[in-house]
C-alpha cells in the first residue's frame, strides 16, 4: 500500500466512522423500546385528527 | 377515502434505522461500490462520492424521509397518496406512480437476483465449488449455455420461487413482527459475516496455498488516488450515481417506511444515521472484502480486468466461489457467509419494495395485508419471469437499467422539485426539521431548492448523453468540429436506438429473432406496467377521491 492510498483510506474511514457512530450511536443510546422520541407504540395514528384524510 | 384506523407503526426506532440501512444496504454494496472506485480514480473517486452523499444523497434521504412522514398523517404509505398531498394540482399523485412501478419492476429482477445468492449458499455449503467451475455452473443455472435468447432453467426458478416465498411471509408479518424482525436479524448477520470475510482475506500472506499477491495490492488498487480522475465528468457522473443507487433514492421506499412515523418523530437524525450507516458497510466493508482477496489470488492485472465495467458482479459470482476453496476446512463457511451476507443484503431491500406496493393496496383497495402480500409475490413472479425466462436475449438488463436506474433518476428529480417549489420550501423545510434531533443547517434549504436539482439534472444529462469511451472532452471537440457527439451504446439514447455494431434489427438475416426484439419487447412490457400502474391510481381516486375536493365539488353546486 502506498502512504497515500493510507491517507486516503485513513481519511474516509474516519470521517464515515465519525458520522456512523456519531448518529447511530445516539439512536442505540436513545433506547430500543421507543420508535421516536415520544415513545409512541401503541399504534396511535398520530397527528391532528382534523388533518388526516 | 384511505383507511386509517388501523394504522401500523415501527416497534423500535433502532429496528426503523436497521429497517432504512437495509433498504439502502444491497449486493451494490458489495459487488458495484469497489469496482467502481477502483475504475475511477480510486481513493480520489472518494472525493466526488462523498461530495454527492452531502449535496444529493443526504438532501434527498430528508425530502424523501419527509415526504413519507407528511402523506402518513393522511392515511397515504404509497407514493401516489403522498405526492396527492404536496400540492392541489391533480397530475401531482401521477408523479407518485413512479413510486409503485419502479418498486415492482425492480423487484423483478432484484428478487431473482436475489435467489442467486441463496442458491449459491446452498452450492458453497453444500462444496459444489470445489469441483466444478463456478463460471460453467452459472452459466448452466441460468441457462445461457446454449446461446439461444430463452431459458427456463429448473433451479433458478426453484430458488426464484423460494425467496419470493419467504419475501411474501415476512411481509405478511407486518411492519414490526416481519419487515422490522428481518432487519434486526438480518443487518447484524450482514456486517458479522463482512467483518469476519474482511478479516481473513486481509491477513492471508504470499506464500499461502493459492495466493499470488499480497491483498494489500488490491486495498491499494480500491484506496490509491489517482487525481487525475477528479478532472473527469466521467468519475464525477459515476460517484454521484453510486450514492443514488447506494441509498436506494428514487424508489418510493423510503417514503413508505417513513409514513409509519409520527408527525412529531424526528426525521433528521433517524435518515442520517440510516444513511451513514450504509455508508459505512458500504466504504468500510464492502472495500475490503472483494478486490483484495481477489487480487490476493488472481492478480491485479486479473482483477483490473474483471473490474473494468465497474461492476463486481464476475468477482464476485465466478471467481471468489473458486478462491475460497484455498481457505481448507473454512471454504465451505466462508462461501456460506459470502453469499449469505449477500442474501441478507438483498432481502432487506426487496422486502422496501414489497411494503410500498402492500401499503398501496391496502390504503387504496381495502386488500388485507395477506393478500396484499400474496398480489404482490404473484405479480413479482410474473414479471420475474420474463427475466428469468429472457434472461440469455438480455431482459434482466433492460430491466435493470430501465426501472434500476433510468427510473429512479427520473422519480427523485421530480420528487425534489415538487418538494422545493410545488409543496414550497418554507413548508418542506418545516416538516424536516420538526421533531429534529440534531440541527439541520439552514444552508440546506438552499441546496434542496437549487444545488440538489440541479445535480440530479446533471446526472441525468451525463447519462442521456454519455459519449463513446467516457471521453467527454474528445466528444466536446468532435462536437465544435461539426463531426457530430460520438455517443455511447450505453448511454440512454444510444440504448433507445440500439447504437452499436450489432445495429437494430429485430430479425437476423436468416429470419431468427435478435436480442434487439427482445430488448424492445422488454420496453413495451414496462411501459405497459407503468401506464398500468397509473390506470389503477386513476381508479384508487375515482373511488375514494380526496374528501376536501370533495367538500369543494358539494360547495359549488
Amino acid at each position: 500500500m502506498t502512504a497515500s492510498a493510507w491517507v486516503m483510506l485513513g481519511l474516509t474511514w474516519g470521517v464515515v466512522g465519525f458520522f456512523t457512530l456519531r448518529f447511530f450511536g445516539r439512536i442505540l443510546r436513545s433506547g430500543s423500546s421507543a420508535a421516536g422520541p415520544d415513545g409512541d407504540l401503541d399504534g396511535d395514528p398520530g397527528g391532528d385528527p382534523d388533518e388526516r384524510g | 377515502m384511505p383507511a386509517i384506523a388501523a394504522r401500523e407503526s415501527w416497534a423500535t426506532r433502532v429496528g426503523l434505522v436497521l429497517a432504512m440501512a437495509g433498504n439502502a444496504v444491497g449486493l451494490g454494496n458489495f459487488l458495484r461500490f469497489p469496482a467502481q472506485a477502483a475504475q475511477n480514480g480510486g481513493g480520489a473517486f472518494l472525493i466526488p462520492y462523498l461530495v454527492s452523499f452531502v449535496v444529493m444523497g443526504i438532501p434527498l434521504l430528508w425530502v424523501e424521509w419527509a415526504i413519507g412522514r407528511h402523506g402518513g398523517q393522511f392515511g397515504h404509505h404509497s407514493a401516489p397518496g403522498m405526492f396527492d398531498r404536496l400540492g392541489h394540482a391533480r397530475w401531482l399523485k401521477y408523479v407518485g406512480v413512479f413510486g409503485l412501478f419502479t418498486n415492482l419492476t425492480v423487484a423483478a429482477y432484484y428478487t431473482y437476483l436475489e435467489s442467486w445468492t441463496l442458491a449459491y449458499v446452498w452450492h458453497s455449503a453444500t462444496a459444489t465449488f470445489r469441483d466444478v467451475d463456478p463460471a460453467t455452473f452459472f452459466s448452466g443455472y441460468v441457462g445461457t449455455s446454449d446461446g439461444g435468447l430463452t431459458a427456463v432453467p429448473g433451479e433458478a426458478l426453484f430458488f426464484f420461487v423460494v425467496t419470493l416465498i419467504l419475501n411474501a411471509l415476512i411481509l405478511s408479518r407486518g411492519l414490526g413482527r416481519g419487515i422490522e424482525l428481518a432487519a434486526k436479524v438480518g443487518m447484524p448477520l450482514l456486517i458479522g459475516f463482512a467483518i469476519v470475510l474482511a478479516i481473513r482475506g486481509l491477513t492471508v500472506q504470499p506464500g499461502d496455498p493459492g495466493v499470488v499477491a499480497s491483498p494489500l495490492e488490491g486495498l491499494n488498487f480500491v484506496w490509491e488516488p489517482r487525481i487525475g480522475g477528479l478532472t473527469s465528468p466521467t468519475t464525477w457522473l459515476a460517484a454521484a450515481g453510486q450514492v443514488f443507487f447506494t441509498l436506494s433514492l428514487g424508489m418510493g421506499s423510503i417514503h413508505c417506511y417513513a409514513s409509519y412515523l409520527d408527525r412529531r418523530q424526528d426525521i433528521a437524525l433517524n435518515a442520517s444515521s440510516a444513511g451513514w450507516l450504509n455508508e459505512f458497510v458500504e466504504v468500510v466493508l464492502g472495500g475490503s472484502i472483494l478486490i483484495p482477496i481477489a487480487t490476493a489470488y488472481l492478480g491485479l492485472a486479473a482483477v483490473s480486468g474483471a473490474t473494468g465495467g465497474g461492476s463486481g458482479f464476475a468477482l464476485g459470482f465466478l471467481s471468489l466461489p473458486t478462491l475460497f476453496q484455498n481457505w481448507g476446512w473454512f471454504a465451505p463457511l466462508a462461501g456460506a457467509m459470502w453469499f449469505g451476507l449477500l442474501f441478507f443484503a438483498g432481502i432487506t431491500s426487496s422486502l422496501a419494495m414489497g411494503q410500498p406496493i402492500l401499503a398501496f393496496l391496502q390504503d387504496e383497495f381495502r386488500v388485507s395485508r395477506r393478500a396484499g402480500a400474496f398480489v404482490f409475490a404473484l405479480a413479482t413472479f410474473a414479471l420475474g419471469f420474463v427475466c428469468v425466462w429472457l434472461y440469455p436475449g438480455g431482459a434482466f438488463d433492460e430491466f435493470d437499467f430501465w426501472t434500476g436506474t433510468f427510473s429512479l433518476v427520473v422519480f427523485a428529480l421530480a420528487e425534489v422539485l415538487v418538494f422545493g417549489w410545488v409543496f414550497g420550501i418554507d413548508r418542506g423545510w418545516e416538516e424536516i426539521t420538526r421533531g429534529a434531533e440534531i440541527t439541520i443547517p439552514r444552508l440546506f434549504r438552499f441546496v434542496i431548492r437549487y444545488v440538489t436539482p440541479a445535480f440530479i439534472l446533471v446526472v441525468f444529462a451525463g447519462a442521456l448523453i454519455q459519449p463513446e469511451g467516457g471521453a467527454w472532452s474528445a466528444a466536446f471537440q468532435s462536437l465544435l468540429a461539426g463531426e457530430g457527439w460520438p455517443l455511447a451504446p450505453e448511454s440512454v439514447i444510444g440504448r433507445v436506438f440500439h447504437i452499436g455494431p450489432e445495429g437494430g434489427a429485430w430479425l437476423d438475416a436468416a429470419g431468427r429473432p435478435t436480442a434487439v426484439l427482445v430488448q424492445d419487447a422488454t420496453r413495451l412490457l414496462l411501459l405497459l406496467v407503468f401506464l398500468a400502474w397509473a390506470w389503477l391510481v386513476h381508479v384508487a381516486w375515482r373511488r375514494h377521491g380526496r374528501p376536501e375536493r370533495a367538500a369543494r365539488r358539494g360547495s359549488a353546486r
